[in-house]
Parts: C-alpha cells; structure tokens; sequence
C-alpha cells in the first residue's frame, strides 16, 4: 500500500469527509450524465484533482498504464460491439474515474478511514471494518506471495519461458487454485482476530474515536462546489438527455 | 485469588469427546503460573473459558463448572468487564493487530471501553513506557519484527490495566533474545503483583523465570497441579516411558559430493537500501543435519529460499546436484531440495489428504502407482498413518496440519529438505517425535537444514551448527563448538546464557 505521508500532498489539506464527499458527487456526476461535452469536461476536472495531489508519477505511471490499457480494452470492444458514441462515453467516464479514484485513494491516511465514516453517520461497526480492511491489504498480499511461494514449493509450475499472450494466459489461470489456501487463511485468520477484537470490549458499547476531525472553510466550499457539481450533472442529464 | 476454577467441562459442538474434563485451578496475584500439555490436551480451551471467549463467543458448547475471577462468578460478567480484568495475549500477534498504526493500535481496547481521549492518550504512553516501546508508536502495524509485534499486542493489553495477564503461547515465534525479554518482562508484571497464567510450549525457556505454579493438562484433564520443580519432575517421569532422543549415526559424518552449494551468495530485496545476504558460503552433504541459526531477520529463510530458486541470488551461485541453480525453474529444483514452510496453512488447500499429499508428487511427474505407495509411507513417516486419506486437512489441529505439510514435501523424495522452524507450534515431545521419525526414515532425505531458534533441537539432532548474523555465516562448526562459545554467540548476537545442559539431556 503507499503511504500517503511519502506523497507530497495538497489533497490532504482538506478534511478527509469533504474528498470523500467530493468523490462520491463525481463519481455519481460521471454516471448520470451522456453529453460527451459535460464528461469531457468530468474526464478534465479528475485530472485536475489527480495533478492538484500532487502524486508523484513514479508512483501512478504502472497504475496509469493499466487504466490505459484497460481504456483501450473497453473502447475497442464498444467500437466493435456498439456505437463510437458510446465507446467514448466509456473512455472519458474511465478517465475521469481513475483520475479521481487514484487522488482521493492515494492521500487518503488509512488510520482516518474509519473515523471518517463514523463522522459522516454510519455506525461504529461498519466505520472500524474499513479501517481493518485498510490494516488487511498489505496483509492479504503477504500472505498470497506465501502461498505462491508454497505451491512453487511443491513443484508447481508458474513460470514459462513462453512470452507470448498464450504463455502468459496459461500462467495466469495457474493462478486460480491458489486463491483457495488464501481464502481458507484469511477466513481463519478471521476468526482469530474477531476474537481479538472480543477480548478488548470491541462492540460492547458505544466506543471513543481517537482520531478527532474538523470542518474548516475551505472543506465546506469543496463539499458545496461537490453537490453543485451533483445538481449540474442532474440537470445536465434532463436537458441534454 | 485472582482466578478459581471449580469443576470446569467443556465439549465443542459437534464433538463427543469433552476438551476440558473437570479442571480446577487457582491462580494467585503475584505469581506466574506456566500450563503445560501436548497439542489437543485443553489448554486453548482452557484459555477461552478464563478469557470468557467461551461462552460469549463460542456459544453453541456445553459449559459446566465456575470460573470465578477476583471473587466474581464470570458467568455474571460481560467481555467488557472482563477484558479489564483479565488482558489476554495470544499465539500469533500478527492476527491480534487491527489497526495501521502502533498508537491506535495500544488505544483500540481503551476506545472500545469509551474512555475520554485525554484517558486514551496517558494510557497508551505509559504502556509504551512499560515496554519500551515510545520510539514505535507512530510505525504502521505491519512493518514490525514479531518481536515489536509481541510486545505492541501486550501494551495493548496492559493499557486496559487488567489485574491477570493471560498469555497463549508467548514465545512461539520469537527469537532467543526476543523470547528472553518477553518472559523478563511476565516475570516483573508478576512481581508487581499481576496474576500471569502462560501456557507455553517452549518449557525450557518458561522455566527459567522460575514460575512460582506449574500446571499439566493431559486429554483435558488436570494431569499436574503444583510448583514448577514438582512440574519438571513430573514432565521427567512422564519421559520414562519415551524412547531417548539421540544423534543418529547418519547425520554424525557428512559425505560426499555437496548436494547445496552456496558460493559467495548476495541478495537485496528490490528497494531494500541494504542486502540481505552478503556472500554467504557453505555446502550441505549427503549425512548432514544442520542447524541453521541466528536472530530474526539474519537471513535465514532469504538463504533458503535462494537454494529452491524462490529468490534469485544478485551475484554469487547456488549450484544443487552440480548445476547452477539460475539455470532451472523452482518446479524443476524442487525434485532435488524439498522447502517446508513455517506456516502449514501456506501449503494446505485440497479438500482431502489424498489430493493434498498427491499434489507435489504429481508436479513432479511421479507415475500414480508410485504416488499411493508413496503417500502411505510418507504418513506413517510423520506419524499420521492412522488418518483417513479422504479427510479434509482442514478439520486437523495445527500439529498435524504441520506434519501433513511435512508429508506433503516428503512425498516429492526430495535428496535434501529444509525446515523452517520445524518445531513451531508443537510441544516438545511431538517435536522431537516428528524429527527423529524423520532422521530414522528408510527413504528419507539425505540430508537436512532446519532453520531453528531451538537451542535444544540443535543439540540433540544437527550434525553441524550454521550461524548466520546481518546475511553473513560468522560460524560453521559442531553444535557443541558454537553453541557453547560465548564468543561466537555473541557475535551472533544470540545469548549463550540460555544453552543450558537441561538443553542437552531428554528430560526438558
């Protein structure tokens, strides 16, 4: 996972309810609406917001290059199977979705996820199993290299010398039996830490956040200019079509 | 007392047979009280029902007996109230972590409890004081040793100020000095008048904080009741009956042409601004046990993993059976060096015994004749011969599940295999059971590594003792020659003090 203390970040200044606000009303924006005018315009401003974090592109460059491909994956296929108008449509909704999703993800501090979502109303429990699912990531991803490495252990083959798309499809379907030892692990391990959680009174009463969060002007500006956005993108959908 | 059980039973729904058969106990303030037994002997079960995860979070049981905590019927307690009185710490920290960051993490109970934040914060800066542990509390939980792990998991604990400290397998993955610290630390919690119960595999180590109760549990009965001399002898008696351990006369001299050459091996993981390991040289030979030793983080498992080509070295060879390793994939050196992994539930994942131990030799091209005469070897290898081949690896304890691992790699008739801290997780004597069966096995490997922090193991069945500190061997030699020169222990950063000849003779 990065750390968003190593991304030099503008993003951040502002209260973590008021980019997810933000994020939300975009993305919400992007769906509703078809005039490619008006998704241009989306595609343009989740660019905007990615260059305004400020994210170093030696971090976004690989994750970039997939967005592309998979851009180029959905416009082929819409270009062949519908209409032009259509396949651009999707690309612009894509860029303006991975724009977005890569500034907001990529300041976002882990450790004020589900403080985040308590402030905004939801109940403790479902606030503290984001956070645990920010703690599982980096954990999930250990233990499926463990587990690759197991099997390769055992002689199972997941390398090829074939570099043709056919070899690398057969590595990859090699892939599938492994995901079950780690689902089996983490559902385990599951157990264990509910049980750890149990033993520290988690979920017998209303809990203290430790975290504290604070609305300033600046965030208020960006959670109106988000639902003005909204209401634009609505109306944009009942005069434009 | 802090804690007295009065007639305690317990049967698992589902199961017929009880985990816990009539246990009492008591257990003082100020005193460390150290559970023993063999893997399924009760003593999880035991634990669960002191902490009170039994029966409010295995509900389905059948409970019978009392538990009564500082004078209170836990019956009557929610787990709220008796978190604050009873901190429980168990075996693995990784999975008791569930916040990013350490300082959340020693404050998530005390959220939890609805303290004031102010409360919050004096709490967790004064368990950190405790521990040691200021520097660490802005770290994200998942950069930490085990070590850091263990002791964060026990501020955590200590944070909600509790009177007993409940502690399920402490030492199961750390470090000689990691471990020596831990129980340095139960041992002055329990003379500031904490009531400390630590059931414990690594006995040896317990003992020597001189617990003031000892207690053995034996197919969920209470087997021992008394002080840690009356223990010891009574774990010497019960050994009686026990064949005694020895070297076997294969691994006393090595042989032959080196089946693993290691020559000048380096490696630095990618973006890692130091190497882990730094021209690392030895060969293991047809006839060899070696131990191969050092703190966490020595590079030992990195150098395993270099020998079945998991890692690829950055300069310097790997040459197996005479050919440089770079040259195959890790399916096509695995038919000579077989890897077991610390972790069974790494290796698990076929729905039956059968899939499960077919599946290495299959990879490797072995005829389906040979695999079932081979799978029936390799369990009574690992002393599961009377399991069903149709049951599930998953319904087993961890014990077996590590054996079944063990069978699984067995199975591929690797020339050499390498143990990652074989004996982790399992009680002495079915740890020492498993590697003598093993070093007895009429087509077993021709020679073994195990990465080990078991002083003991090393003792009693390696042939050679490989010490490596900061990716580099700084000894090669008998057990007797290493682990018995300060000197080089040191050097290893590794404490002479804990050898001991309690570590040498059977009787633990």
């Amino acid at each position: 996972m990065i750390n968003p203390q190593m991304v030099e970040m503008s993003m951040q200044t502002f209260d973590p309810r008021a980019r997810v606000t933000f994020y939300a009303c975009l993305t919400t924006a992007v769906l509703l609406v078809n005039d490619l005018r008006v998704l241009a315009g989306l595609a343009l401003l989740g660019s905007g917001v990615l260059l305004f974090a400020r994210v170093p592109w030696e971090r976004i460059k690989r994750i970039w290059l997939g967005v592309v491909i998979f851009i180029a994956l959905i416009t082929a296929l819409n270009l062949l199977f519908r209409t032009p108008l259509e396949a651009a449509q999707q690309a612009l909704r894509a860029v303006a979705m991975a724009a977005a999703s890569l500034a907001v993800v990529l300041t976002f501090d882990p450790a004020y996820l589900g403080v985040t979502f308590r402030r905004m109303g939801f109940p403790d429990k479902f606030a503290f199993a984001l956070d645990l699912t920010a703690r599982f990531v980096p954990t999930l991803m250990r233990d499926f290299r463990i587990t690759i490495d197991a099997q390769r252990a055992r002689g199972y083959e997941l390398e090829s010398r074939d570099r043709s798309l056919k070899g690398i499809l057969t590595v990859g379907r090699r892939f599938v039996p492994l995901i079950v030892p780690v689902v089996v692990r983490a559902v385990l391990d599951a157990e264990d830490r509910a049980n750890a959680m149990d033993l520290r009174a988690f979920g017998t009463g209303p809990r203290t956040w430790l975290q504290t969060l604070r609305l300033r002007l600046p965030d208020y500006v960006l959670i109106a200019a988000s639902f003005a956005l909204l209401a634009g993108a609505i109306a944009a959908r009942l005069v434009l079509g | 007392m802090a804690i007295q059980i009065s007639k305690l039973s317990y049967t698992y729904t589902g199961r017929a047979e009880p985990a816990l058969r009539e246990v009492s106990l008591t257990f003082r303030p100020g005193e460390v009280a150290l559970i023993v037994g063999q893997s399924g002997s009760g003593k999880t079960t035991l634990a669960r029902c002191i902490n009170g995860l039994i029966p409010h979070s295995y509900k389905n049981g059948t409970l019978v007996g009392e538990i009564r905590c500082y004078e209170k019927s836990t019956a009557g307690l929610s787990l709220a109230q008796l978190a604050r009185l009873i901190g429980t710490v168990m075996q693995d920290p990784d999975k008791q972590i569930v916040a990013t960051r350490v300082f959340n993490e020693i404050a998530f109970g005390l959220e939890n409890l609805g303290l004031s934040r102010d409360d919050i914060r004096a709490r967790v800066h004064e368990a950190a004081e405790y521990l040691h542990i200021p520097h660490l509390l802005d770290r994200e939980t998942h950069t930490l040793s085990g070590g850091e792990l263990q002791k964060v998991v026990i501020a955590g604990a200590l944070a909600m100020r509790p009177r007993t400290l409940l502690l399920d397998e402490p030492l199961s993955s750390l470090d000689p000095p990691s471990a020596r610290d831990a129980l340095a630390l139960f041992r002055r919690l329990a003379d500031a008048d904490m009531a400390v119960v630590m059931i414990e595999h690594r006995v040896r180590d317990a003992l020597r904080i001189t617990p003031e109760h000892g207690v053995a549990l034996h197919q969920g009965a209470v087997a021992f009741d008394g002080d840690a001399a009356g223990l010891r002898a009574w774990m010497r008696a019960q050994r009686n009956g026990r064949p005694t351990p020895r070297l076997p006369a294969r691994s006393v001299a090595a042989q032959g042409e080196p089946l693993i050459s290691f020559r000048q091996v380096r490696f630095a993981y990618p973006g890692s601004p130091q190497e882990q390991l730094r021209g690392v040289s030895f060969d293991v030979r047809a006839g060899d046990v070696i131990a191969l030793m050092g703190p966490n983080g020595a590079g030992k498992s990195t150098l395993c993993k270099t020998a079945i080509g998991l890692l690829r070295p950055s300069a310097g060879q790997v040459i197996v059976a005479g050919e440089d390793a770079a040259r195959f994939t890790v399916a096509q050196i695995v038919r000579k060096v077989g890897y077991v992994f610390q972790n069974p539930a790494a290796m698990l994942f076929a729905n039956t015994l059968r899939e499960e131990l077919s599946f290495g030799p299959r990879n490797v091209g072995m005829s389906e004749d040979r695999i079932v005469a081979t799978i029936a070897r390799v369990l009574e290898t690992v002393g599961l011969g009377h399991l069903s081949l149709d049951q599930s690896p998953f319904g087993l304890s961890f014990g077996q599940q590590k054996r079944i691992a063990l069978a699984g790699v067995l199975a591929m008739q690797p020339d050499v295999l390498i143990l990652d801290e074989p004996t982790a997780g399992l009680d002495d004597g079915t740890a020492e059971d498993l590697i003598q069966r093993l070093l007895t096995a009429e087509h077993g490997p021709q020679a073994i590594v195990m990465v080990t922090h078991d002083l003991s193991l090393a003792h009693r069945f390696a042939n050679r003792v490989v010490l490596v500190a900061d990716g580099q061997v700084v000894a090669d030699g008998s057990p007797t020659e290493i682990l018995e020169s300060a000197d080089t222990m040191r050097r290893a950063r590794l404490d002479p003090a804990v050898v001991s000849a309690d570590d040498q003779s059977p009787d633990g």
